[in-house]
């Protein structure tokens, strides 16, 4: 979506237009879904924060600047949300592991089609991916997979542009030798112990 | 084995080809028929609202108010403080 075409929307969603409402929600929803998706590692819990992020955009809409990046604060909300629910369930990282057997493209055997159409990398990505930690994961999803410019994702998660740098550098290299780890594994080796 | 940049390409390529994930259709239609409500109820709630959530009352009102308050409670202790010591 162009600049110009999401100022005319931000100053529809202002005035309460639905089919503007419409217009952000087929353009940015499966995104922001794969983001929580992927960030949260279940799919019932994306799919509540997903309703409560679009909820928020529409309690205020009228209030939001004529400036507004409207993806950005999105996820800004939808990454918000996601934390607050860690807190509010006291989720630390031992037990994020251990509800990664629940993420959807882990442990779930890939159907054929997926098998001639996902490359292999694809799926050793998103194992690997779902085994960062949550800092690391966020920064990753934000600018390598949902293309953020370093400075928006920094003002996403609210860091300065400079810790978000690190975050990202550190993050690729944890990626990179999860990934050769993974490759060093003996074959028929499952990647994942599951408790 | 690929080089180290190289390989940093190739996986930042496929990162960014990951596959996208929906939502099923009944619930994002369900998001979208309470979205519009939502916004229909605002279509039709007094304009005080919106009013209150302006930058108007964030940046100025309010700041003025809690100003004004200060101000008239500074003023009250001055002038007690200037009738004890028989001013």
């Amino acid at each position: 979506m162009d600049r110009e075409t999401e100022l005319r929307l931000v100053e529809r969603l202002r005035d309460g237009d639905e089919a503007a409402f419409d217009a952000v929600y087929d353009a940015y929803r499966a995104r922001l879904f794969g983001f929580l998706v992927r960030l949260s590692r279940r799919r019932d819990v994306a799919e509540d924060l997903l309703e409560e992020t679009w909820l928020r955009l529409v309690a205020r809409a009228s209030s939001l600047s004529v400036d507004t990046r409207l993806l950005a604060w999105l996820f800004t909300v939808a990454r918000n949300l996601y934390w607050s629910y860690c807190r509010s369930r006291l989720l630390d990282e031992d037990r994020m592991a251990a509800l990664a057997r629940l993420w959807p493209l882990a442990d779930r055997r890939p159907s054929p089609f997926e098998e001639t159409a996902g490359s292999e990398m694809a799926r050793r990505l998103e194992r690997a991916l779902a085994g960062l930690s949550r800092a690391d994961r966020e920064t990753l999803l934000l600018v390598a997979v949902e293309g953020l410019e370093p400075a928006e994702a920094a003002a996403v998660c609210g860091v300065s542009a400079e810790t978000l740098r690190q975050r990202l550098s550190r993050a690729r290299a944890r990626l990179a030798a999860t990934l050769e780890a993974g490759e060093r594994r003996p074959a028929g080796e499952p990647h994942e112990v599951l408790t | 084995m690929m080089p180290n940049d190289a390989r940093g390409d190739a996986v930042a390529r496929e990162l960014a080809r990951l596959a996208t994930h929906e939502v099923g259709a009944a619930r994002a239609e369900r998001i979208r028929a309470r979205c519009h409500a939502a916004l229909a109820r605002q279509r039709r709630a007094p304009k005080l609202s919106a009013f209150l959530d302006s930058a108007l009352v964030e940046r100025v009102l309010e700041p003025a108010l809690v100003g004004g308050v200060a101000i008239v409670f500074l003023a009250e202790v001055a002038a007690r403080a200037l009738v004890l010591y028989g001013f």
